[in-house]
Protein backbone atom coordinates (compact mmCIF):
# COMPACT_ATOMS: atom_id res chain seq x y z
CA UNK A 1 0.00 0.00 0.00
CA UNK A 2 2.77 2.61 -1.21
CA UNK A 3 0.14 4.60 -2.27
CA UNK A 4 -0.79 5.31 1.57
CA UNK A 5 2.49 6.09 2.61
CA UNK A 6 3.74 9.49 3.44
CA UNK A 7 6.85 10.46 1.90
CA UNK A 8 8.07 13.66 3.87
CA UNK A 9 11.55 14.79 3.95
CA UNK A 10 12.57 14.82 7.63
CA UNK A 11 14.27 17.89 9.07
CA UNK A 12 14.59 16.44 12.44
CA UNK A 13 13.72 12.75 13.32
CA UNK A 14 12.19 12.55 17.02
CA UNK A 15 10.85 9.06 18.32
CA UNK A 16 9.52 8.13 21.70
CA UNK A 17 9.74 4.63 21.33
CA UNK A 18 7.50 4.08 18.04
CA UNK A 19 5.69 7.04 17.78
CA UNK A 20 7.18 9.81 15.32
CA UNK A 21 7.23 13.42 16.17
CA UNK A 22 9.57 14.45 13.56
CA UNK A 23 9.88 17.79 12.32
CA UNK A 24 9.49 17.30 8.65
CA UNK A 25 8.01 19.00 5.89
CA UNK A 26 4.65 17.63 6.48
CA UNK A 27 4.40 18.21 10.45
CA UNK A 28 5.66 22.11 9.42
CA UNK A 29 3.01 22.74 6.70
CA UNK A 30 0.50 21.49 9.42
CA UNK A 31 1.84 23.76 12.06
CA UNK A 32 2.28 27.48 9.49
CA UNK A 33 -0.30 27.28 7.38
CA UNK A 34 -3.18 27.33 10.82
CA UNK A 35 -0.41 29.96 12.46
CA UNK A 36 -1.50 31.70 9.31
CA UNK A 37 -5.50 31.74 10.01
CA UNK A 38 -4.59 32.15 13.84
CA UNK A 39 -2.23 35.46 13.47
CA UNK A 40 -5.28 37.02 11.37
CA UNK A 41 -8.06 36.34 13.77
CA UNK A 42 -6.13 37.26 16.39
CA UNK A 43 -5.20 40.59 15.08
CA UNK A 44 -9.19 41.14 14.05
CA UNK A 45 -10.45 40.50 16.98
CA UNK A 46 -7.26 41.77 19.63
CA UNK A 47 -9.45 45.37 20.33
CA UNK A 48 -12.59 44.03 19.73
CA UNK A 49 -15.08 46.88 19.27
CA UNK A 50 -19.06 46.90 19.07
CA UNK A 51 -18.48 48.89 16.06
CA UNK A 52 -16.17 46.91 14.48
CA UNK A 53 -13.48 47.98 11.74
CA UNK A 54 -12.01 46.91 8.82
CA UNK A 55 -10.74 43.33 9.60
CA UNK A 56 -12.89 42.81 12.69
CA UNK A 57 -16.02 43.56 10.18
CA UNK A 58 -14.53 41.03 7.49
CA UNK A 59 -13.81 37.84 9.90
CA UNK A 60 -17.29 39.04 11.90
CA UNK A 61 -18.79 38.82 8.34
CA UNK A 62 -18.15 35.50 7.45
CA UNK A 63 -18.33 33.96 10.95
CA UNK A 64 -22.25 35.24 10.90
CA UNK A 65 -22.62 33.56 7.12
CA UNK A 66 -21.48 30.28 8.36
CA UNK A 67 -22.75 30.33 11.84
CA UNK A 68 -26.57 30.69 10.21
CA UNK A 69 -25.91 27.99 8.25
CA UNK A 70 -24.84 25.61 10.45
CA UNK A 71 -27.49 26.71 12.67
CA UNK A 72 -30.05 25.82 10.44
CA UNK A 73 -29.22 22.35 10.76
CA UNK A 74 -28.18 22.30 14.65
CA UNK A 75 -30.86 24.55 16.49
CA UNK A 76 -30.70 26.07 19.57
CA UNK A 77 -29.82 21.91 20.76
CA UNK A 78 -26.35 22.10 19.10
CA UNK A 79 -25.50 25.66 18.80
CA UNK A 80 -22.65 25.45 20.81
CA UNK A 81 -20.97 23.07 18.34
CA UNK A 82 -20.72 25.69 15.56
CA UNK A 83 -17.42 27.14 16.57
CA UNK A 84 -15.52 23.85 16.70
CA UNK A 85 -17.50 23.41 13.22
CA UNK A 86 -16.27 26.69 12.12
CA UNK A 87 -12.56 25.86 13.00
CA UNK A 88 -12.64 22.92 11.37
CA UNK A 89 -13.63 24.32 7.96
CA UNK A 90 -11.30 26.96 8.32
CA UNK A 91 -8.41 24.82 9.77
CA UNK A 92 -9.12 22.62 6.16
CA UNK A 93 -9.82 25.34 4.13
CA UNK A 94 -6.08 26.89 4.75
CA UNK A 95 -4.32 23.91 4.71
CA UNK A 96 -6.50 22.63 1.30
CA UNK A 97 -5.40 26.62 -0.18
CA UNK A 98 -1.97 26.29 0.91
CA UNK A 99 -1.25 23.09 -0.77
CA UNK A 100 -1.68 24.71 -4.13
CA UNK A 101 1.42 26.81 -3.39
CA UNK A 102 4.36 25.10 -5.41
CA UNK A 103 6.90 23.41 -3.02
CA UNK A 104 4.20 23.10 0.04
CA UNK A 105 3.93 19.69 1.24
CA UNK A 106 0.04 18.53 0.15
CA UNK A 107 -0.86 17.53 3.52
CA UNK A 108 -4.77 16.94 2.70
CA UNK A 109 -4.55 15.04 -0.21
CA UNK A 110 -3.03 12.55 2.63
CA UNK A 111 -5.12 9.68 4.10
CA UNK A 112 -3.25 10.05 7.11
CA UNK A 113 -4.40 13.64 7.80
CA UNK A 114 -7.95 13.60 6.45
CA UNK A 115 -8.54 10.60 8.55
CA UNK A 116 -7.31 11.65 11.89
CA UNK A 117 -9.96 14.62 11.11
CA UNK A 118 -12.36 12.24 10.19
CA UNK A 119 -11.56 10.20 13.37
CA UNK A 120 -12.24 13.41 15.48
CA UNK A 121 -15.72 14.10 13.82
CA UNK A 122 -16.33 10.16 15.12
CA UNK A 123 -15.36 10.33 18.31
CA UNK A 124 -17.27 13.62 19.10
CA UNK A 125 -20.83 12.45 17.48
CA UNK A 126 -20.49 9.13 19.59
CA UNK A 127 -19.81 11.36 23.03
CA UNK A 128 -22.51 13.48 22.13
CA UNK A 129 -24.52 11.07 21.48
CA UNK A 130 -23.88 8.75 24.77
CA UNK A 131 -24.01 12.35 26.70
CA UNK A 132 -27.74 13.83 25.11
CA UNK A 133 -29.09 10.55 25.13
CA UNK A 134 -27.69 8.17 27.81
CA UNK A 135 -27.57 4.27 27.28
CA UNK A 136 -31.02 5.06 24.93
CA UNK A 137 -28.28 6.13 22.27
CA UNK A 138 -28.97 2.51 20.90
CA UNK A 139 -32.38 4.02 19.51
CA UNK A 140 -30.51 5.93 17.09
CA UNK A 141 -29.40 2.75 15.20
CA UNK A 142 -33.17 1.19 15.11
CA UNK A 143 -35.65 3.04 13.08
CA UNK A 144 -38.88 3.41 14.55
CA UNK A 145 -42.19 1.57 12.65
CA UNK A 146 -40.27 -1.51 11.32
CA UNK A 147 -41.75 -5.15 12.05
CA UNK A 148 -39.54 -7.27 15.01
CA UNK A 149 -37.94 -9.26 12.83
CA UNK A 150 -36.12 -6.94 10.44
CA UNK A 151 -34.37 -4.93 13.42
CA UNK A 152 -31.02 -7.30 13.82
CA UNK A 153 -30.59 -7.15 10.28
CA UNK A 154 -31.31 -3.19 10.11
CA UNK A 155 -29.65 -2.85 13.65
CA UNK A 156 -26.42 -4.27 12.25
CA UNK A 157 -26.84 -1.95 8.74
CA UNK A 158 -27.15 1.20 10.87
CA UNK A 159 -24.13 0.12 12.63
CA UNK A 160 -22.21 -0.07 9.64
CA UNK A 161 -23.43 3.01 8.15
CA UNK A 162 -22.46 4.96 11.48
CA UNK A 163 -19.24 3.57 11.45
CA UNK A 164 -18.79 4.11 7.86
CA UNK A 165 -19.42 8.14 7.89
CA UNK A 166 -15.94 9.15 9.17
CA UNK A 167 -14.69 6.90 6.40
CA UNK A 168 -16.37 8.36 3.48
CA UNK A 169 -15.41 11.90 5.01
CA UNK A 170 -11.67 11.70 5.36
CA UNK A 171 -11.75 9.55 2.04
CA UNK A 172 -13.78 12.41 0.21
CA UNK A 173 -11.21 14.89 1.31
CA UNK A 174 -8.14 13.10 0.17
CA UNK A 175 -9.51 11.91 -2.96
CA UNK A 176 -10.91 15.57 -4.32
CA UNK A 177 -7.21 17.26 -3.46
CA UNK A 178 -5.32 14.53 -4.77
CA UNK A 179 -7.32 14.22 -7.74
CA UNK A 180 -7.04 18.10 -8.42
CA UNK A 181 -2.87 17.93 -7.82
CA UNK A 182 -2.61 14.76 -10.32
CA UNK A 183 -4.98 16.70 -13.04
CA UNK A 184 -2.31 19.58 -12.55
CA UNK A 185 0.51 17.61 -12.75
CA UNK A 186 -0.25 16.31 -16.09
CA UNK A 187 -1.23 19.37 -17.18
CA UNK A 188 1.72 21.01 -16.20
CA UNK A 189 3.94 18.10 -17.66
CA UNK A 190 2.75 18.65 -21.02
CA UNK A 191 4.81 21.99 -21.28
CA UNK A 192 7.60 20.51 -19.98
CA UNK A 193 9.76 20.69 -23.66
CA UNK A 194 8.76 24.58 -23.47
CA UNK A 195 7.80 24.24 -26.96
CA UNK A 196 5.97 27.34 -28.44
CA UNK A 197 2.63 25.22 -27.79
CA UNK A 198 3.52 24.49 -24.20
CA UNK A 199 1.54 28.21 -23.87
CA UNK A 200 -1.15 26.62 -24.15
CA UNK A 201 -0.51 23.90 -21.36
CA UNK A 202 0.24 26.81 -19.05
CA UNK A 203 -2.75 28.41 -19.56
CA UNK A 204 -4.73 25.79 -18.66
CA UNK A 205 -3.38 24.83 -15.58
CA UNK A 206 -3.36 28.44 -14.51
CA UNK A 207 -7.16 28.34 -15.05
CA UNK A 208 -7.05 24.90 -13.35
CA UNK A 209 -5.50 26.22 -10.31
CA UNK A 210 -8.12 28.93 -10.17
CA UNK A 211 -10.86 25.96 -9.97
CA UNK A 212 -8.62 24.54 -7.94
CA UNK A 213 -8.99 26.94 -5.53
CA UNK A 214 -12.84 26.59 -5.46
CA UNK A 215 -12.51 23.02 -4.66
CA UNK A 216 -10.24 23.61 -1.97
CA UNK A 217 -13.31 26.29 -0.37
CA UNK A 218 -16.17 23.54 -1.46
CA UNK A 219 -14.45 20.47 -0.10
CA UNK A 220 -14.03 22.55 3.07
CA UNK A 221 -17.30 23.43 3.39
CA UNK A 222 -18.56 20.22 2.89
CA UNK A 223 -16.50 18.58 5.43
CA UNK A 224 -17.99 20.58 8.21
CA UNK A 225 -21.26 20.57 6.82
CA UNK A 226 -21.69 16.87 6.96
CA UNK A 227 -20.65 16.43 9.90
CA UNK A 228 -22.56 19.09 11.27
CA UNK A 229 -25.73 16.65 9.33
CA UNK A 230 -24.10 13.87 11.52
CA UNK A 231 -23.89 16.02 14.70
CA UNK A 232 -27.87 17.01 14.27
CA UNK A 233 -28.99 13.91 13.22
CA UNK A 234 -27.67 12.45 16.47
CA UNK A 235 -29.11 14.83 18.83
CA UNK A 236 -32.49 14.63 17.14
CA UNK A 237 -32.52 11.23 17.99
CA UNK A 238 -34.40 8.66 15.49
CA UNK A 239 -37.61 9.47 14.67
CA UNK B 1 -2.96 -11.00 -21.83
CA UNK B 2 -0.03 -8.96 -20.24
CA UNK B 3 -0.54 -8.54 -16.25
CA UNK B 4 0.26 -4.19 -17.32
CA UNK B 5 -2.31 -4.24 -20.19
CA UNK B 6 -4.69 -5.69 -18.01
CA UNK B 7 -4.33 -3.05 -15.26
CA UNK B 8 -4.89 -0.79 -17.63
CA UNK B 9 -7.95 -2.17 -19.28
CA UNK B 10 -9.17 -2.64 -15.62
CA UNK B 11 -8.02 1.08 -14.73
CA UNK B 12 -10.27 2.34 -17.51
CA UNK B 13 -13.51 0.09 -16.50
CA UNK B 14 -13.34 1.44 -12.91
CA UNK B 15 -13.97 5.04 -14.31
CA UNK B 16 -16.82 3.89 -15.94
CA UNK B 17 -18.97 4.98 -13.59
CA UNK B 18 -18.37 8.81 -14.51
CA UNK B 19 -21.37 8.20 -17.32
CA UNK B 20 -23.45 8.07 -13.77
CA UNK B 21 -21.96 10.97 -12.63
CA UNK B 22 -22.09 13.01 -15.30
CA UNK B 23 -26.10 12.44 -15.62
CA UNK B 24 -26.32 13.18 -11.77
CA UNK B 25 -24.26 16.43 -12.11
CA UNK B 26 -26.37 17.83 -14.72
CA UNK B 27 -29.90 16.41 -13.01
CA UNK B 28 -28.40 18.65 -10.19
CA UNK B 29 -27.98 21.22 -11.70
CA UNK B 30 -30.68 21.57 -14.27
CA UNK B 31 -33.06 21.01 -11.02
CA UNK B 32 -31.13 23.93 -9.59
CA UNK B 33 -32.11 25.81 -12.60
CA UNK B 34 -35.78 24.99 -12.97
CA UNK B 35 -36.34 25.72 -9.01
CA UNK B 36 -34.49 28.98 -9.26
CA UNK B 37 -36.45 30.28 -12.52
CA UNK B 38 -39.69 29.19 -10.73
CA UNK B 39 -39.03 31.20 -7.96
CA UNK B 40 -36.21 32.99 -7.90
CA UNK B 41 -36.37 34.58 -4.11
CA UNK B 42 -35.88 30.46 -3.13
CA UNK B 43 -31.79 31.12 -4.23
CA UNK B 44 -29.99 31.51 -1.19
CA UNK B 45 -31.97 28.79 0.08
CA UNK B 46 -31.53 26.40 -2.59
CA UNK B 47 -28.09 26.60 -4.14
CA UNK B 48 -26.21 25.36 -0.70
CA UNK B 49 -28.23 22.46 -0.92
CA UNK B 50 -27.28 21.98 -4.55
CA UNK B 51 -23.51 22.29 -3.43
CA UNK B 52 -23.74 19.96 -1.33
CA UNK B 53 -25.42 17.41 -3.24
CA UNK B 54 -22.86 18.30 -6.11
CA UNK B 55 -19.73 17.60 -3.88
CA UNK B 56 -21.61 13.82 -2.86
CA UNK B 57 -22.03 13.21 -6.20
CA UNK B 58 -18.57 14.44 -7.54
CA UNK B 59 -16.97 11.93 -4.57
CA UNK B 60 -18.56 8.94 -5.98
CA UNK B 61 -16.38 10.02 -9.15
CA UNK B 62 -13.52 10.54 -7.08
CA UNK B 63 -14.27 6.97 -5.44
CA UNK B 64 -13.95 5.25 -8.38
CA UNK B 65 -10.97 7.48 -10.14
CA UNK B 66 -9.46 6.25 -6.46
CA UNK B 67 -10.03 2.27 -7.58
CA UNK B 68 -8.38 3.24 -10.95
CA UNK B 69 -5.32 4.80 -9.16
CA UNK B 70 -5.40 1.68 -7.14
CA UNK B 71 -5.39 -0.79 -9.68
CA UNK B 72 -2.92 1.21 -11.56
CA UNK B 73 0.02 1.77 -9.27
CA UNK B 74 -0.55 -0.88 -6.39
Amino acid sequence: MELFLVEHRVFLPIFFGKLDFSISDFSLSVVFLPMILFLVMFFAMRKAQYHPKSLQNFVELIYEKFYGIFYGYLHEAGKKYIPFLFSLMLFIFVLNLGNLIPGVFPTTSQPTLTFSLGIVVFVLMTIIGFVSHGLKFYHHFIPSGIPGVLKPILFVLEVFSYCIRPVSLALRLAINMLAGHVMLHVIASFSKDLTPYSAISIAISGVLSIFEIGVAALQAYVFAVLSCIYIADILKGHE
Amino acid sequence: MEVQVAKMIGAALAVLPLFGVGLAIGQIFSTLISAVARNPSVKNDVFPMAILGFALTEACALFALLIAFLILFL
